[in-house]
This record gives C-alpha cells, structure tokens and sequence, in this order.
C-alpha cells in the first residue's frame, strides 16, 4: 500500500516535472527542428549549441515583444497593485459592508472564461477606440492581474492586527502616516508579493491582447503563438526554457516573500 | 452587526463610528471595484446582450419588417413584402453585404442570393413572380424563415442555434425543433466540454490528492522541492507549457519516438497530438497545481489526532481513512474539483493549440465565431450560456464549500 | 471661442509634428501571411523602401476577411494594408472595406514606359494592386515514397497505394476542389459543378475529406501557416500535403528537405495587395504600393520565393537574369506556377465561386470539422 502510495507520488511530480525539463536541453540544440537529434542522444558536443538564444536575443522581433511585455506587464501591475492593496486594506477592514458581494466582484475576471472578456473587452474597446493601444491592453491586463494581487495581499492583511492602526490614531497619527509608517511595512513583502504575481499574469496573458491588441503591442506570448504556427524553430525551445527560468525565480521571490508576510507575527499591545 | 461591537483578535474594541468606517472601506474598494465595473462588467453585460440585441440588422429591414407583419411563417409572403424588401435594399445599399452575412448565418445561399438580387435590382419587378423568376430562392420559405428573423429587434434564435436547435415558425419563437443534421454541431460539443471537464477534474483529482497529502506531510528540503514541482508550472507561461506538451507528443515528439524505439507498441504509433487526448492531457497538466494547491491547504488545517484516534481504535488504515480522514478534507477536494470546472468550462487556448479539430470544444466556438465569422450573435450565446453554467458552479461552491475564515 | 482656441491648437500642433513627419518618412502597417512568403516581401521591396526612410510594421494573420471586416467596421483600423488573394480582394471591395485604388497612380512605369498594359494579368476589382501568381500545389515526402510516389490527385486520397497521414490547409479552398477531382468530377467542370449543385456539392467533397480523416491508414492533419506543410513533411508527421509552391520551393532548394511537389491539380491563384478603407496611412500606403509594385522590386521577391509577378516586364527580368535564386544557383522559372509545364492538369482559382460562396462554404467546414 504505501509502495503503490509512494510510485503514484513520483509519477504525479514527474508529469508535473519532466514536461518543462524535456525542453531544456531541446533548446540547446543544433538543428533546425524541435526533435532530439541522434547526436544530441549521442552527447555529441556538435549536436549543441546556443545558436537558438543568440537568434532570440539578436532579433528585432523578440527584443520588441520583450519591450512590450515589460511595458504593458509594469503598466498592468502597477496599476492593479495600488487598486488591489487598497481594495485588500478594504476587505479586511471591519467597518467594509457585504464583503462577500465585493470579494465575488474581485474575483470575477479569473472566474470568466478569457475568450468571453475577450469578446466583450473588443466590443467595448471597439467603441472607445481602445482597439490597438497600449492603453487599451494596460487596462485589461489591470482587470486580469488584480484578483491576483488582491489575494495575495489580503492573506497578509487578514492576519494583520489592527490594534495597531487604532494605537496609532489614539496617539494622534492621521490615517495616511499611520498607514505610511505602521501599515505599509508589515505588509510590504505581501504587497511586493502581488506586484511580482500581477506581472506574471500579465506577462501569460495572450487570448486579449491577440482580440484588441495590434502589431506595435505584440508581447512575448504573442511572438511565441505566431512562432508555433509560422516559422517553427527551437528558437521558441529558448524562449520557453527562459520563461521557464522567469518562473522560478517568480516562486524563489514571490513565494518567499508571501511566506514571509504570513509568518510576520504583529507584535500584540 | 457594526463595526464598534466587532472584537479584534487583539480583544480591543474599534473607537471608530459606524457610518465613516462603511465609508472608508467602500472608499478602500471603491477604485478596483469601478475598474471592474467599468471594464468587465459593462462589456460583458454588452458582449452578451449582442445574443438577444438585434436592432441594427432589423433597421436595414423596416419596411420588409412591417409588410412581414401580417405573414404567419408558412408559405410565401405576398407581393407587398417583395416590393418592402426591394427597398429597404435600396435604401441601404451600404449595408447590404452585412445584412447578407447575417441572413447567412441563418439560412446558407443568402449571401450569393443578396448579393445578386441587389445588383439587378432596378431589373426585377417587385413582384413575388417576379423576384421568384429572377432566382428560385425568393420562392422558398426557408429564405423568408431567415428575412423574418433578421427583421425582428429582439431574437431567440441564437440561444436555440447554439443547442444545435432552431424555430420552426419563426413568427412563434415557441415552436422548436432540431436543426438539420448536418448543421448539428454544438450539442456534440458542448457534451464534448462536459466530458472533457469532468475527465480532466477525475484525473487532476487522483493525481492531486496524494501530492497534497505527500505536501502535508513532507518537511524540509522535501517540502521545498514537491511544492517548487508544484508551482513551477504554475507559474510557467501558459505557451512555454503548450509548446513542452507539443515537443512531447506530436508524432515525431518524443514520446512517440520513444514508443516506437522501445517496441512496445507494433506498427504505427498511434496519434497522441491535434486530437482529444492531447487536449485532455495537457488541461489536467495545466489545471493540475488547482487540485492540489487547495487540497494541501485544508489538509494543513485538519489535525491528525481524530485519524490517529480511530486506528487506535482499531479500525484499519484504509477504513480510518475513507471514514476519518478523507470526509475531513474532502472540503478541498471539492473545492478544487469546483474551481478545476470552472476553468476547464472556458479553455480555449489549448484546445486551440494542441486538440486539432477532434479536441476543440465550445470555447473554440466562441473564438471562431467572434473573430472569423463575425456571427457575434452566436458566439454572444454561447458565452450567455456558458457564463449561466459558470454561476451555477460558482452556486454550488458556495453551498458546498466550508465558511472560511 | 471655443472653436477658434480648438484650430489654434490643430494648427500649433500640425506645425509641431509636421517636420517630424516629413523627416520620418512614411509609416505603414503592411499585413501579410507569414514564413518565407512574407521574407520574400520584406527582402525584395520592404527593406529597400525603409532604406528610403521609410518605416514599415510588418503584421502576420492567416487569412480570411474577419478581422478586417471588423477593424473598418468599428473604425479601428490598424492594418493599412494586407496581402489577400483576388476571391478576397473582390469580395472586400464589394463590401467597401478596401479603398478604391486608381492604378496608374500606383504604378511605377516599366522599362519600356508602359504601366497599366505591363500588367499580363487584369485585376478583377477597383481597390486591389496585384503582385505574384502561386500555385497551390502539394507535395510528398520523398523518403516515405522513394520508388512509386503519388503523381496525380487520385493518389492523394489513395491510402491503399500510399498509407499515412496528410496535411491539409485549414480552409475549404483547395481542399473542396481536390476532392472533387479525386471523386471523378473533370478538373476544368470543378467550379461549373460547384455553382450548380450548391450545398450538394460541398458535401459530396467533405464526405470524401471525411472518409480520409477517418480511415486508420489515412488521416488529416489541419494546417494554418504556410510554414507547416514543408515542416510537417519533412519531420514525417505526415506523408503529402497541400501547401503553397513556393514554400515547399524553399524547403527543397534551402534545406534540402526530402520533399517533392506534385503540380497535377495545380490551383494558380493571384495575389493582390489591398488598403483597408479609412486608414489614417493612405498616402504611406499608395507610396508602398507604387514602390513595391516597380518591375525591379517585385521580380526581386522571386530571389526568395519563386512567385511569378503579375507584371509581366518584372516575369522577363527574371527569366532572362537566371539563376535568380538567392542561392545564385538555381533556377526559379521550373518552380513558376505559369511554367506550361506545371500546367498539365490545372485549375485558375474560382474567383467568382469563392468570392460569391467562401463565407457559406467556410460556415459548412467549420461545422463539419467541429464535428470530427
């Protein structure tokens, strides 16, 4: 029985593992197509090589994707994390009313399938003239990536005690000092948390930005799609493995960070 | 229940009134909310009004629309209709390939048929011999089936295409029956949805469930890898996974290879890309950190004293655990089953990507319809219906779920 | 008031920016479909034309009128031009989503001073400009099929004679059409045939395509890209398939692919450039048009894809200047689709059943291939 338990237990961590790890070494290949070659089985060196990074980091076409994913992905974030910290304050806030109606409210744009806000965010950005603008993507990607902060921040928030915020006030603080000086820096880590996890939903997203985004917006994602349908190469493989890495380091920083905002004990009276 | 009564964990009481503590934290929510509102809401509740709002086509259509008045959807209209529809042609020649597309969502031959009627229009008599003569299809019922429905501002056809049905009458939008066989496609579909939700919600579950439970009892370095394997592709970029996923099985991916190198398998390797079983492997993969991740969490909560207790007691480990500890989180299970559902509900991407025609399902639908046939009105429908279906899971998730703190 | 502060401004800013954009050149969106057609594009004319300070976005779509139907539609239009085949272009400048284009104002002259009469083919509409004629074609994998291969459309559905999957493009064109054939209809009555028995007919070619899908020693694979076919061929996934000539071309002659096309059931089609209506870039757009149009540009896109221009002083700069690969070896006049040699057994691409038919026809094959 704890046999059978524990060869389910690796097979489930190796279906969740070995997908993302098959494509690594894929990436540094020296041939044209997306399979391993014989001499790649082989460990023949010639079968390896960086060409594929060096395409991708040479390429006009990836450095502006990478551009436009930095730029709608901080635009987004920024915007969602202010938007997000203050609704979480409010959600843990005992004096907010019917918190459950707003919390559905927050939590809506992950719930919707993306090609429905797709569609609807095109209908609508079609009579706002929104179709095609950064504008127009930074504020989807706002909708999109805030439920993500939001979470994040108010897990930090619920375990936050605010007796400090009434101590301070009675001391004769005004709301904005206390919550610059005694708010702010226990839930800094958690707040930094959802900003890093609202860029990386901005940065997956693809469905929107390919219903009202133009060619001047086109994100690494997009970039990837039109590589898996138009020019097939390992570049993509690189592309991936880099995503990959950004992944980790995604989970190295933002889990941390989430972790440390839960394990802050705040210190009682 | 006010805030000055509410008892912090601290044991303080709130010195703040009532009424300006429900105003800060309104004033708190207050921007995300309007974003929300703004941008979800408002174009959602646009977007789906489209299944049902029909006003822009029936304008084109006023004068056929109030000769059709009269017409009880059997049969041939009479000559007033012909002449009504002659010049509401005329005068709106601009939108008449439009007006064609719409009435050949409803009725196939509508646009060759528009397109030629309102060029020779100045050579046809307004008559119905005359139209009839001009082109066999002015005398068929089918092409005044569509006319009527276009000229009507509100309709109910979309909602019934979208379950492979369709009015009968379509001056009774009550009389339905089932479209011609060849034209059934969504029924399939969207049991194909279903289908593939609940497989998928199957295998994330049997998968996930011991990982959650390894999870809540691993510590140390152990921890730290099975959750980093966790939320790795969780955090991966949806594309980079798909394109592992394509690396793995497209027939000269590496399974395949692998299949046919290892000799298990004699003859041709059979298809493992662009079809279901692509689709459905790669959903579990991308939704399976949802069943987990919840699941790990309430096990995390629940103490192991009542199961200790009971296989002190004396009842069997897997009887202490079917009885004991499985009722105790199945509060996460359903969660994750709950929230696996309603992501696997909208897929659309990849299917898109990986399931090939035989493994698409109705988010593809939507997609198709929205961008490439501009049938807004059904792809509007079919989001209406799968939003409907969404609330419903989003209901039961909520009577199911624990209250959480 | 008002108004008089609002054109002050107009006229200040107008100022500003009008240097700025004299010194820019032009701008333009050109949309194109891809891979090493699109290469082709951008290596004959399009980096030529930046050279001139211009500046040019290249876009990538797969086809179809949907999202320019749209973009003229909600008045968002952000492509200035697109690459479409003349089915599309009639039907677009029907619709009056493409800008009427006065041709000989988009026309640079010819070596001998002609330039509307330099075209050997008429365009079929008043908006479209027409640049290359292609075949679709397919091909096989020589590897698979060394000795016997398929050499006519029959052996195209023949799984018996030749076993393994296909690739087919994702669209009822072409595919309706070969079907046809292979189920005995004549190749020059396939759109005559087509017209008359309507619906009956289409069915009659996806039962046949079904039949294929279905059969365990056959199959379909859908491809999008023009990229795919070569790519799918020369990995194996499938052993024939439809693909446009010069992409096939480019395998064969740049990376040596084991690939082999079969010109039997040819469809040579025209492809034309068109403007959507209401683009802020018409001028931009006219003065690419005039510039990628010129003999020397466009028969310079045949370096890289063997395409035949339409106009026939850019077809003579080529044939007389072989090899005029970009290898410097090979040459491109066997791989025109105008080749007599490639026209045994040919079809010139049903326009009028397109342009009339496409949007119904497309509707059936989107159901019938929803439901595989």
């Amino acid at each position: 029985m704890k046999i059978v338990f524990r060869i389910w237990v690796v097979l489930g961590f190796c279906f969740l593992a070995l997908p993302l790890l098959a494509i690594i070494p894929l990436s540094f290949t020296s041939g044209q197509y997306m399979y391993y070659t014989p001499e790649m089985l082989a460990l023949d060196p010639a079968g390896y090589s960086t060409k594929w990074y060096t395409a991708v980091l040479t390429s006009p076409d990836w450095l502006m994707a990478v551009k436009n994913s930095l730029l709608i992905g901080l635009g987004a974030a920024a915007v969602a994390t202010i938007c997000g910290t203050l609704a979480a304050i409010g959600l843990s806030w005992a004096g907010t009313p019917a918190k459950g109606l707003w919390t559905m409210l927050i939590l809506l744009p992950q719930i919707v399938p993306i090609v429905v806000i797709a569609g609807g965010l095109f209908a609508a950005f079609g009579d706002l003239r929104l179709i095609g603008t950064y504008t127009g993507i930074i504020i989807a990607h706002t909708v999109l990536a805030a439920p993500v902060a939001v979470i994040t921040i108010r897990a930090s928030m619920d375990r936050f005690d605010w007796n400090l915020v009434a101590a301070a006030s009675t001391l004769g603080a005004n709301p904005l000092y206390t919550f610059r000086t005694v708010t702010l820096p226990l839930v800094r880590p958690a707040i930094i948390a959802g900003a890093i996890f609202a860029f990386a939903t901005s940065l997956d997203e693809v469905v929107v930005i390919q219903f009202i985004g133009a060619y001047q917006q086109k994100t690494i994602p997009i970039q990837m799609l039109i590589g898996l349908r138009e020019h097939l190469s390992p570049a993509i493989l690189a592309v991936a493995t880099m995503l990959i890495g950004f992944a980790l380091v995604v989970i190295l920083l933002g889990e941390t960070l989430r972790r440390r905002s839960l394990a802050i004990e705040t210190p009682k009276k | 229940m006010t805030a000055t009564n509410e008892t912090t964990p601290g044991g303080t009481r709130r010195r703040i009134r009532p009424k300006r503590a429900t105003l800060v934290g309104l004033a708190l929510i207050a921007p995300l909310a309007l974003v929300i509102v703004l941008f979800l809401i408002l174009p959602l509740v646009r977007f789906v009004s489209l299944s049902v709002d029909n006003r822009e086509t029936a304008q084109w259509l006023s004068h056929t629309a109030a000769a059709l008045s009269d017409w009880h959807g059997e049969g041939l209209p009479a000559d007033d209709a012909y002449a009504a529809i002659a010049r509401d042609i005329r005068e709106n020649s601009d939108s008449t390939s439009k007006l064609a597309a719409r009435l050949n969502f409803f009725e196939g031959g509508m646009i060759s048929l528009m397109r030629h009627t309102a060029a020779q229009l100045d050579t046809i008599p307004p008559t119905r011999a005359g139209f009839v003569a001009f082109h066999k299809d002015w005398g068929d019922p089918e092409t005044w089936r569509a006319i009527y429905l276009v000229s009507q501002p509100l309709l109910s056809e979309h909602y019934l295409n979208a379950l492979d049905l369709r009015a009968d009458n379509p001056t009774e939008p009550l009389s339905i029956e089932k479209q011609p066989e060849r034209q059934q496609i969504f029924q399939r579909l969207w049991l194909r949805t279903i289908m593939v939700a609940l497989v998928v919600i199957t295998l994330c579950t049997l998968i996930g469930y011991p990982l959650a439970f390894y999870l809540s009892q691993a510590q140390g370095f152990a921890f730290i890898l099975g959750m980093g394997t966790v939320l790795l592709p969780f955090w991966t970029p949806l594309l980079a996974r798909i394109t592992s996923w394509q690396v793995l099985l497209e027939s000269t991916g590496i399974i395949p290879t692998a299949l046919a190198a290892s000799g298990l398998i004699e003859g041709r390797v059979p298809q493992l890309f662009d079809n279901l079983f692509a689709t459905i492997v790669v959903m579990t993969y991308v939704l399976l950190p949802f069943a987990v991740l919840p699941t790990y969490a309430v096990m995390n909560r629940v103490s192991p004293s009542l199961y200790r207790a009971a296989l002190t007691l004396g009842a069997s480990p897997v009887r202490a655990f079917f009885q004991v500890y499985l009722p105790q989180t199945l509060p996460g299970v359903v969660a994750g089953c709950v929230l696996i559902f309603v992501f696997s509900w909208g897929f659309y991407l990849t299917p898109e990507l990986v399931g090939g025609p035989g493994g698409s399902l109705i988010g593809n639908q939507i997609a198709y319809h929205f961008s490439s046939s501009l049938n807004w009105g059904l792809a509007a429908a079919l989001s209406g219906l799968l939003l409907f279906t969404i609330a419903a899971a989003a209901l039961v998730l909520r009577v199911l779920a624990p209250r959480q703190g | 008031m008002r108004s008089g502060l609002k054109t002050l401004l107009c006229a200040t800013t107008a100022l500003a920016l009008a240097p700025a954009a004299f010194a820019q050149g032009h701008e333009v969106n050109v949309t194109s479909i891809g891979g090493a057609y699109q290469r082709s594009q951008q290596l004959g004319y399009g980096d030529a034309f930046e050279a001139a300070g211009n500046k040019i976005n290249w876009n990538v779509y797969s086809g179809g009128l949907g999202e320019i139907r749209t973009q003229v539609d909600t008045g968002n239009v952000i492509w200035d031009l697109v690459d479409v085949n003349s089915a599309e272009a009639n039907t677009g400048c029907l619709e009056g989503i493409f800008e009427k284009i006065d041709l000989e104002e988009v026309t640079a002259p010819a070596p001998d001073g002609s330039t509307v009469e330099d075209y050997a083919v008429k365009r079929t509409n008043d908006c479209s400009v027409g640049t290359v004629i292609y075949g679709w074609t397919w091909a096989y994998n020589t590897d698979t099929f060394p000795d016997e291969h398929p050499t006519t459309v029959a052996d195209y559905f023949d799984t018996g004679k030749f076993p393994g999957p296909r690739g087919i493009w994702n669209s009822p064109v072409q595919a309706v059409e070969l079907a046809l054939i292979a189920d005995g209809v004549p190749t020059d009555e396939v759109y005559t045939y087509l017209e008359e028995e309507g619906e009956a007919a289409v069915d009659r070619a996806l039962d046949k395509l079904e039949a294929l899908y279905n059969d365990p020693e056959g199959g379909l694979v859908f491809w999008t890209g023009g990229a795919e076919p070569p790519e799918l061929l020369a990995k194996g996934e499938v052993v024939m398939s439809t693909g446009w000539s010069g992409r096939f071309y480019n395998a064969i002659v740049q990376e040596d692919a084991p690939i082999e096309i079969v010109w039997d059931g040819q469809i040579m089609d025209f492809q034309n450039f068109a403007v959507l209506k209401g683009t802020p870039n018409l001028e931009a757009a006219k003065a690419f048009l005039r510039h990628a149009t010129a003999p020397d540009q466009i028969a310079a896109t045949a370096r890289y894809i063997p395409y035949a221009p339409w106009r026939s002083s850019a077809v003579r700069m080529i044939l007389d200047n072989e090899p005029w690969s970009e290898d410097g070896k090979t040459n491109v006049g066997p791989f025109l689709a105008t080749n007599p040699a490639n026209m045994n057994n040919y079809l010139e691409m049903g326009i009028d059943y397109w342009q009339n038919h496409q949007d119904e026809v497309t509707q059936r094959w989107e159901a019938w291939k929803a439901g595989l």
